[in-house]
Order: structure tokens, then C-alpha cells, then sequence
């Protein structure tokens, strides 16, 4: 069809004519002399010449036309880049995830960040991250109107004197001076801290359960079922990217995609289409089963994307299904320990005040330099048996909260299980698999894999229950008339079929966008041709 | 005639548009490859040829080849 109109064109026609002239030109004679003929000859190249000079100039020009024509074109096919837009949307969806944080079952210092700060100290900390973490810890609490003082940091003799010495003077010189000072007295001033800070998020406890309540229904005043205002608000969010036709384009003109195999005549559009349908042979199905299959292929897009993240946390919900045949004993257990870390709470106490009357302070107290040093030693152990409760609290913790499940908890709900417990996430973050991002990082990339709006398999499958979920999904698509085998979606093909079936979807999400396959073709070749008319001047 | 031309590719599709472009392109190319180089005839070759004979001719016709 394109030919018949480009034929109509009044160039077409000179072109031609070009050709039966400059073909048909007599460039020689068998009449007259030989120098005649000669003679003849060198005027007819003349001529020709010219006349090809001429049209050269005449079609240059055409040329040159029909390129600003290309460039107005590709200006008015190019989407537009809506990025500033959608980054605007994610922050909002950000700001709805925090939300979301907000209300769900985990601990209050959990869902007001403050358990990062505190998971941020470690043996590695240097000292001036140290301060920098106390620092924010410090202005957390101011946000929530509380003002942290000396008091409050009187959780051991040396937490005493090294933060009053940060209240004071907190330049580095002088909190270098004063670890230093501390540091052969106490070497586990860093530790001591650390629990310091968590005595004081359980000293207010009660402060921060009020103002977090009343973040939450100023949230839920506004926005609702903050879960599903979140999830909906991701959905629509992910639809709007993946089907926008600037980003979609953009692959194909950066080249991270080949035009030429997505159109409707590849083979490699063939084979991959092929590969998922039921009889081989996706051409030969009728328009009803290809509706049915591209609505079963987007579906399935989504759910291997769900099941390959599914891969990346099963080791969590392998330890949590671990643990839940000794979530009975657990119960029991963790009330003990519970008490067991308010007793050593209490000698601490003891010990302090201990140390206060060594110091001389208090009534008929006197200053006893041998009690000092040996109440000082004391605390030191103290501090590391408060620090092996405090682990075998964690662990226990989570394992009791296990018994919030009930038979009928699908895996989903084991996932929700893993937010009640900070320190469980931190431990299991720890691995070297998770060492280039930050642990808020990679418990936002959780959150994200929990409360993802299409993870309909993890919601519908009952944990508790022997299950094989590649199976599952297979058996489900089977159904809908999908070539899937389990052995295609383990651990290890997944990435390969998740290829072809990405690959369908992008067809897809194109075919339900503003631009079309051959809009995007004819992008590539109008920027193709103006890049190297640009190289060439 | 380009008025005429203008008018006329703003009615073709953007693969027509495309499709012309190629060809004018390959039109080009063919107009280029078209053009015959005029090669004037040098007869001061055949000249020198001459005039290189009628020395050896006096010289003895050969070369001795003494050196």
C-alpha cells in the first residue's frame, strides 16, 4: 500500500524519468568521421553530465525537504518523558508505605525508625558514626516532643559520663578524649550504649505509643484502609510505567531492544508466543483463545515476578515454619525470659546505686575508691549477661509470636509474622546477600515484596499445609491453558522463562498503550536516518 | 515544483515518508554513480616516446653498456 502512494508522488515519476534518460542517453554515433564520433561522444557526456549534476541538485534539495519533514515527525511521534511526574507519584507511594509501616503489627520503635538507629550500633561503629547515631536518636524523640537529659542516660556509670560530656561539648575532639578516657574502664562502652538507648525506648514507651496513635488516625482519617489506598495506589502507579509509551519507546531507540524481533513478523516473536501456547501454534488460535491467553500471559508476568521474589525471602519463611513447631513451648519460655530481663534491669539498677554510695553520694555514704573500681567491673559483666538476655529474648520472641497464626494462615500471613520482630529482620539481614544495601534499605525492599498488590499467590496459599508452590502455579496456568512446566519455574529457570514471558508482556503492555510496535519502528528509523545526517555535517 | 513536493509528503504515513526517503537517498546514489568522467586525450606521452627515439638513433641505437 505504501508504494501505490509513494508511486503517486511527482518525484517518483522523475526518478523515473531519470533513469530511461540517463540509462537510454545516445552517448555515441556510427555516422561521420572518426573525429566526428569522438567529438560526439565527448558533447553527449557533456550533456548527460549536466543533466545529472542538475537532478543531483534538483533531489538534494528533495532530500533536504524531506528530512525537516522526519524531524517535525519524529518531534510530534516521540512520547513525552513523564518521569518528573512519576517520581513525584513514587515519592507519594514512599510516603505511603511509611504509612503503612505506621500501622502495621510491628513494635513501636520498629514503626517510628528508631530500631534502626539502634540496629545502626555495632562493634564496627566508629565514633563518630556512633555520635551521629545518638545525635538522631536524640532528635527523634525531640519530633515527638520528648527532650532526652542527662537522666535518661544514666544507664550505666559510663554511659552517665560519656553522654554528659555529649550534652556539653559534643565536638569530636572532645568526645575522642573522653572514649578514650572511658575506653580502657569500660571497652564495652559502645554495647552499653546501645542498650541504653534501648532502655530509654522502653522508658517511653508510652509517650511514643500516644504520638504514634495519633499519627495513625490522622492517616486513617485521611486516607482510609491505608493498606489497600497503598496497594491500589502502587497498582495504578506500576500500570502507568509499564505501559508508558516514552519508556517503552526509549528501549527500542537506546537499542536494549531489538524492533525487529517484537514485530508482528519475527520469528522470535513466534517462538516466544509459541512456547507458551497450548498447541505450539499461536497464530492458529482463534481470536477468543488469544484473548484468553494474553490475559492469562499478563497474569502470569506477574505471578513469576512475584514467585522470583518469593525465592529471594523463603529462607525467612523456611525459619519461620522452623520455629513454628516450637511456638508452644515458646510462650512459655518467652514470659520467663521476660522476667529473667526485668531482674537483670533491676540488678543494674542495684549496682548503680551501689556505685553512687561508693562515690559518696547519698546517706552516710562514703567515697570508696577499691568499691568504685569493682562495681565498675561488675557492670561491664552485667551488661554483657543483659546483652545475651536481650538476644535470647529477640529470639524468642518471634517464635512466640508465631502463635498468632492459625491453620488456615496462608504464607503471606507467616511474612506479616517476620514484621513483629525487629531484630529477627536485622539477623536476617545480615547476610553477605544483602551487604550492599543498608538494612532500612533492604527492609523497605521487603515491605515492598509483602505488600505488593499482585502477590495473589502468597495471599492465597495456605503456609502451614505441605505445599509445592512451583506446582501450584503451574497446575494454575495449565488450566488456563498455558504451556508451564514446574521444572521451568524453579529456582534455577526461572530467570530464562520469566524472559519470554517479559518479553510477551512488553508486547502486550505496548499493544494497550498510545504508540503501537510500528510507531516505535518508525521512530527508530527516523532517528536512525537523522543521526547520520548529523554525523555527516 | 517544491510547494508542490511539501504538500505532497505531508499525505504520506510516516513509513511512507521513510520509504521516500530511501529512495530519493538511492536515487542519489545512482545520480552520483552516473556521472562519466570526461578524460581529455594526452598526446604529450607519445610525443616524449618520439622524440626518446629519434636520440637513441643518433646516439648509435644502443647502448654500449660500458658503465
Amino acid at each position: 500500500m505504501e508504494t501505490n502512494r509513494i508511486e503517486e508522488i511527482s518525484v517518483s515519476t522523475i526518478m523515473n524519468i531519470d533513469r530511461s534518460h540517463i540509462d537510454d542517453f545516445i552517448m555515441e554515433t556510427d555516422e561521420g568521421t572518426k573525429v566526428y564520433k569522438e567529438k560526439f561522444k565527448k558533447e553527449a557526456i557533456l550533456k548527460r553530465n549536466k543533466y545529472v549534476n542538475d537532478q543531483l541538485t534538483l533531489f538534494g534539495e528533495y532530500k533536504n525537504i524531506v528530512l525537516e519533514e522526519l524531524k517535525i515527525r519524529f518531534d510530534r511521534l516521540m512520547p513525552k518523558d513523564k518521569t518528573e511526574s512519576y517520581d513525584e507519584e513514587k515519592a507519594q507511594e514512599d510516603k505511603l508505605l511509611e504509612s503503612l509501616i505506621y500501622n502495621t503489627n510491628s513494635s513501636v520503635s520498629f514503626r517510628l525508625g528508631l530500631a534502626y538507629i539502634v540496629a545502626s550500633i555495632t562493634e564496627e561503629t566508629t565514633l563518630e558514626k556512633l555520635n551521629e547515631y545518638i545525635g538522631n536518636f536524640i532528635d527523634k524523640f525531640k519530633s515527638y516532643g520528648i527532650t532526652l537529659g542527662i537522666d535518661d542516660f544514666k544507664y550505666t556509670m559510663f554511659t552517665e559520663k560519656y553522654m554528659n560530656f555529649y550534652l556539653t561539648d559534643s565536638s569530636p575532639e572532645s568526645m575522642k578524649s573522653v572514649f578514650e578516657s572511658l575506653y580502657f574502664t569500660c571497652p564495652n562502652l559502645k554495647l552499653q550504649l546501645k542498650l541504653n538507648l534501648i532502655n530509654i525506648i522502653s522508658k517511653y514507651e508510652k509517650e511514643l505509643s500516644l504520638y504514634l496513635n495519633g499519627l495513625i488516625s490522622n492517616i486513617n482519617s485521611t486516607d482510609g484502609d491505608i493498606v489497600e489506598k497503598y496497594v491500589s495506589f502502587r497498582y495504578a502507579l506500576g500500570n502507568k510505567i509499564a505501559t508508558d509509551e516514552f519508556y517503552n519507546a526509549t528501549m527500542f531507540l537506546q537499542e536494549t531492544r531489538k524492533i525487529g524481533d517484537y514485530l508482528e513478523d519475527s520469528a522470535t516473536r513466534k517462538k516466544n508466543y509459541d512456547s507458551f501456547a497450548l498447541n505450539a501454534d499461536y497464530d492458529d488460535l482463534d481470536q477468543v483463545a488469544k484473548n484468553s491467553f494474553n490475559s492469562a500471559m499478563m497474569g502470569l508476568y506477574l505471578t513469576l515476578n512475584e514467585l522470583k521474589k518469593y525465592y529471594k525471602y523463603e529462607f525467612i519463611f523456611k525459619d519461620l515454619l522452623k520455629r513454628y513447631k516450637d511456638k508452644d513451648a515458646a510462650k512459655t519460655n518467652f514470659a520467663l525470659k521476660k522476667k529473667e530481663l526485668e531482674k537483670a534491669d533491676k540488678d543494674r539498677l542495684a549496682i548503680l546505686k551501689e556505685y553512687e554510695r561508693a562515690n559518696g553520694i547519698g546517706f552516710l555514704a562514703r567515697k570508696d575508691d577499691v568499691k568504685i573500681k569493682n562495681l565498675e567491673l561488675k557492670m561491664n559483666e552485667h551488661i554483657k549477661t543483659i546483652d545475651k538476655l536481650y538476644l535470647e529474648y529477640y529470639d524468642l520472641e518471634i517464635t512466640n509470636n508465631l502463635n498468632q497464626l492459625s491453620e488456615s494462615s496462608t504464607i503471606f500471613d507467616i511474612f506479616l509474622i517476620s514484621l513483629t520482630s525487629f531484630e529477627f529482620l536485622v539477623n536476617q539481614f545480615s547476610g553477605e546477600e544483602f551487604s550492599q544495601n543498608t538494612l532500612y534499605e533492604n527492609v523497605i525492599e521487603y515491605l515492598r515484596f509483602i505488600y505488593n498488590p499482585n502477590n495473589s499467590v502468597l495471599r492465597k496459599t495456605n503456609a502451614l499445609v505441605d505445599f509445592n508452590i512451583t506446582n501450584i502455579i503451574s497446575e494454575k496456568y495449565k488450566l488456563l491453558d498455558l504451556v508451564l512446566t514446574e521444572e521451568s519455574i524453579n529456582k534455577d529457570n526461572i530467570d530464562s522463562t520469566l524472559d519470554s514471558v517479559r518479553y510477551v508482556n512488553l508486547i502486550q503492555n505496548i499493544e494497550r498503550s498510545a504508540i503501537s510496535l510500528n510507531d516505535i519502528k518508525n521512530l527508530c528509523e527516523m532517528k536512525k536516518i537523522l543521526s547520520s545526517e548529523e554525523e555527516e555535517k | 515544483m517544491q510547494d508542490k513536493f511539501i504538500e505532497e509528503i505531508k499525505g504520506l504515513k510516516d513509513g511512507e515518508l521513510i520509504e521516500l526517503y530511501n529512495r530519493i537517498c538511492d536515487h542519489i546514489s545512482y545520480l552520483s554513480g552516473s556521472i562519466i568522467e570526461v578524460v581529455e586525450e594526452d598526446t604529450s606521452d607519445d610525443m616524449e616516446d618520439e622524440n626518446l627515439e629519434e636520440d637513441l638513433e643518433e646516439d648509435g641505437g644502443e647502448d654500449d653498456g660500458d658503465e
